[in-house]
């Protein structure tokens, strides 16, 4: 074969040329895709921009952590102020910043896994949990514009999350391999036994008087009275039962510490203690708010305020309300929580509901107060 | 508290005891305590008519010492507040084979304080119930610690440095 | 028919255990009640009795209040007790009442220590820290006095060996007055308050005979009427109890005559407080002038004659005693031996502790209140 060599060589631009294009078709073809996938972004970041602002910045997630730290260092110092002490003072301003340094120091911690734990579960189990008490403030109507989701059974949404907590503590005792671990979930089953009927039970007078299982429609309905007017020991009953759920002071006997160590968060350690132990902060928030909203009138209060402010507020009086009660009783017996739970709480709630009804019905002008009926 | 009982001294204790057993040795030392010397065999019933006499008998202190080649002693220590009477009953053993009767199932109380005079001396206290090691730990079982006999173990001693005499500056140590 | 035990748990309590400081029981479940308790001692011991014949008669008194740091001033005294009846030392007046102001002192302190102890094992920490600060200034009194918080070595064999100096009467004095301040702060934590009542009452119930026999003694035994209180059956030669006018604190619950609860036993140590602060009150005016420390004992107690002595006191938690054998011209003793109070109150869980559920053990443990120096010495 003969190869014209000068022809050869007068076609080396065009070759040159062919490929200078070919990648130029790609890089072209590359951009568009990558434009396009930006502009349907941006189109949808811009489109649903409150929604994701709502989801992570305001009362979400970033709001909601920032609410923990907030809540932990609250804790914190409050029980001091109460137990003659100071409480944190050394990091950040009065300190502030002695969560961020617990927490540098816990996740940098070496996580000791027990060589009869179940590895998997036991990684997986704090991060399960932490996520499941996050995700009922979805549901937490903080203003009537200021919020995640609305939907007509969010409470009932709300208690169905909560649920799993108990669940996950006893098979985090279960999976740790310890006997302490294992009582401790036990004792966290039992505490749920205990105290979600009558937790249930009391909050179904809001909804009653509401007429709707949404939280969102339960605070809007309180505009002109607050439900604790006519539910006042529900509002008891409710807040002495989510401490009860929740685990904290005088119904700490999941992590008792004197009886059995720290029950099922025995064997936890590092980051993952961290979790356990911002969950249950989480959850005393989370119930904190949901009193705010079931009985306190949510949103509505003082008018020239943003209703936001409003709930805020209301919702720091309710925590340090918790503060208090887990600072001044002494810790309860299992069978003693149950006792009390069953035997006072629940026919004391189912009461006031009772009670709510007549005087709606021999009260004249309640009802009309109320907006019952629609 | 009966006021019939505080009638009843070291005086009734000497004078209960003689009718017993004469040969018993008693001593009243001081206000309040009543010195007794039996033997083992007669311990029980000593104890048991201890029991009867004082109705609050307090079993406070059981303790053994060494005299070495001339063999063990144990002195209980019983104190009745009603007659403010503190019973010192004190054993004579021999260096071999040491053994008392036990008296942890009449007061319960002496129960721990037998183990331990166990584990410490190597006393036999017969018919007790659990004689495991109870201060000691395990690799010192059968060594009997509070024995005269018992060499602090200074094997390894040099290692620390502290048998040697420092040498000053002038030897070319350290100065303080 | 199945038995129990066959589905019975052995946990071990302790001694890795948060609330188990220096001790361990194995407890046998079968449910959530125990049915056997088997506590262990040892993990504390520091072979006091051995150390003692290897010491002098003066440093030996150090090595006493090391038992139990709470009650220095008490821990120390049998010990020098023992030594001042061998060695015929005979003390000076104002160095005895200083001693009997110092150990009540103690007392207090030492009660004090255990109502935050028992607090934080029920599961309140504002309990805990509420009387911790208030101990904070007995403390502070005995730093003035002695230069030390805890290790006092206050009393010595012949006197004490520091004075009492205006700034420390004011310290003490302000101890006690701030301790009568919050006295009723403290009745309504501990006493009235609903959640104590329900964990404590009806737990733990023995009954004076029954804890006689297991060598229960002091407020533990007195909580149950009995009045069996060394301060006043056996007065010390060398204390000044006699000098003021007070009563033995006993405790009758009408409901159990005779018997006593973790409750009860709660109550009874108010009292003892009470009587405390009732007894320093009365001394301290009456303390004389004079020397503080006998010098002819310095002397005598390089060399001790042959003998054997028996010192006694009425610690915070019982019966707190030694017994000294010396050779003759003996620089160290031939053989101490310690009884610590608790030795018997731990033994005793033994026979308190079968039949209560498992939340309640610590309950009863933390009632008698026990010190593990006590038992491991």
């Amino acid at each position: 074969m003969q190869i014209d060599f000068f022809q050869w060589l007068a076609g080396i631009p065009t070759w040159l040329y062919d490929i200078i294009m070919w990648l130029h078709g790609i890089i072209v073809w590359i951009f568009n895709g990558v434009w396009g996938i930006f502009v349907f972004v941006w189109a949808a970041v811009v489109g649903n921009f409150w929604f994701l602002f709502r989801a992570i910045i305001f009362p979400g997630l970033v709001f909601i952590v920032l609410g923990i730290i907030f809540a932990v260092w609250f804790t914190r110092k409050m029980w001091g102020r109460i137990q003659d002490r100071r409480g944190p003072t050394h990091i950040g301003k009065y300190g502030g910043f002695q969560l961020f340094a617990d927490a540098i120091k816990l996740v940098s911690k070496e996580t000791i896994i027990p060589d009869k734990a179940k590895r998997w579960m036991f990684r997986f189990l704090p991060c399960l949990l932490l996520v499941i008490v996050l995700l009922p403030f979805a549901f937490i109507p903080w203003s009537p514009s200021w919020f995640i989701a609305d939907l007509s059974v969010s409470l009932v949404l709300i208690f169905a999350f909560l649920t799993a907590v108990p669940v996950i503590a006893l098979l985090a005792g279960w999976v740790s391999g310890s006997k302490y671990s294992l009582i401790g979930g036990f004792r966290a089953a039992n505490n749920q036994f205990a105290a979600e009927i009558p937790m249930i039970i009391s909050s179904v007078g809001p909804t009653l008087l509401a007429g709707s299982l949404s939280l969102m429609g339960i605070a809007q309905a309180q505009s002109n009275v607050w439900f604790v007017v006519l539910l006042p020991i529900n509002l008891a009953t409710f807040m002495v039962s989510s401490i009860a759920s929740v685990g904290t002071f005088p119904f700490d006997s999941p992590v008792a510490d004197s009886e059995i160590i720290f029950g099922w968060r025995t064997e936890f350690s590092g980051i993952y203690f961290t979790m356990t132990y911002f969950a249950e902060f989480a959850e005393q928030m989370l119930y904190s708010a949901m009193m705010v909203a079931l009985f306190l009138g949510g949103f509505h209060g003082l008018p020239f305020l943003p209703p936001a402010m409003n709930f805020i507020i209301k919702f720091l009086i309710v925590f340090f309300l918790y503060i208090v009660v887990t600072s001044s009783f002494y810790r309860l017996r299992p069978d003693q929580i149950v006792e009390y739970c069953w035997k006072y709480l629940l026919p004391l709630s189912i009461l006031n509901v009772v009670l709510a009804m007549l005087a709606i019905v021999y009260l004249p002008g309640l009802a009309g107060l109320l907006m019952i009926g629609g | 508290m009966s006021d019939s009982e505080q009638g009843k001294s070291g005086a009734l204790l000497i004078h209960e005891l003689k009718q017993v057993d004469d040969t018993i040795k008693t001593r009243a030392i001081g206000k309040e305590t009543v010195q007794i010397r039996i033997t083992p065999e007669q311990l029980r019933e000593l104890v048991e008519m201890l029991d009867r006499l004082y109705s609050d008998i307090f079993p406070e202190n059981l303790i053994g010492i060494d005299f070495e080649e001339d063999g063990f002693e144990i002195i209980y220590y019983f104190w009745s507040r009603n007659s403010r009477v503190l019973c010192k009953i004190v054993l004579k053993l021999p260096a071999d084979s040491p053994e008392v009767p036990t008296i942890a199932d009449i007061f319960p109380g002496m129960e721990w304080h037998e183990r331990e005079t166990h584990e410490m001396f190597g006393i036999n206290f017969s018919g007790h119930p659990d004689l495991r090691l109870l201060l000691l730990p395990d690799e010192l079982k059968g060594e009997f610690p509070l024995r005269k006999s018992f060499e602090i173990d200074r094997s390894r001693i040099h290692e620390s440095g502290l048998t040697q005499r420092r040498p000053g500056p002038s030897e070319g140590g350290e100065d303080e | 028919m199945k038995d129990v035990l066959e589905e019975a748990t052995e946990i071990w309590f302790g001694p890795q255990h948060v609330s188990a400081h220096g001790w361990a029981a194995k407890l046998t479940l079968v449910g959530d009640y125990i049915v056997e308790c088997d506590p262990n001692a040892g993990y504390f011991h520091r072979s006091a009795e051995k150390c003692l014949e290897f010491r002098d008669f003066r440093q030996g008194a150090l090595i006493m209040e090391r038992l139990c740091m709470l009650e220095a001033f008490l821990a120390e005294y049998p010990y020098v007790s023992a030594v001042e009846k061998i060695a015929g030392i005979d003390v000076p007046d104002r160095a005895k009442i200083m001693r009997t102001i110092m150990m009540e002192a103690s007392r207090i302190h030492s009660l004090q220590f255990w109502w935050g102890q028992f607090a934080a094992e029920l599961g309140l920490f504002t309990m805990l820290l509420w009387p911790w600060v208030d101990r904070e200034f007995f403390l502070d009194a005995f730093e003035e006095l002695t230069g030390s918080r805890h290790a006092v070595s206050y009393n010595t064999p012949g006197g004490v060996k520091y004075d009492f100096t205006d700034k420390f009467l004011s310290k003490l004095d302000r101890a006690i007055q701030r301790l009568e301040e919050r006295m009723p702060k403290f009745r309504d934590m501990l006493l009235r308050s609903p959640t104590f009542k329900v964990r404590t009452k009806g737990i733990g119930r023995f009954d004076a005979n029954q804890g006689l026999r297991w060598g229960i003694s002091g407020p533990n035994i007195r909580a149950c009427g009995v009045p069996m209180d060394l301060r006043k059956d056996s007065p010390d030669e060398n204390l000044t109890y006699d000098m003021a006018d007070w009563e033995v604190p006993t405790y009758t619950n009408e409901d159990h005559p005779g018997e006593s609860d973790a409750y009860d036993r709660m109550v009874q140590r108010f009292l003892e407080i009470e009587t405390s602060v009732d007894i320093i009150r009365q001394l301290l005016p009456q303390v004389p002038e004079g020397e503080i420390y006998e010098r002819k004992a310095r002397g005598k107690v390089n060399r001790l004659p042959e003998g054997e002595a028996y010192g006694r006191v009425e610690g915070t938690r019982g019966v707190t005693s030694l017994y000294l054998r010396t050779m003759d011209k003996a620089q160290t003793p031939y053989r101490a031996k310690i009884r610590g109070p608790c030795f018997n109150s731990y033994y005793s869980l033994k026979h308190l502790v079968p039949g209560n559920k498992f939340a309640d053990f610590i309950v009863i443990f933390g009632s008698l209140d026990p010190y593990p120096g006590w038992w491991d010495r």
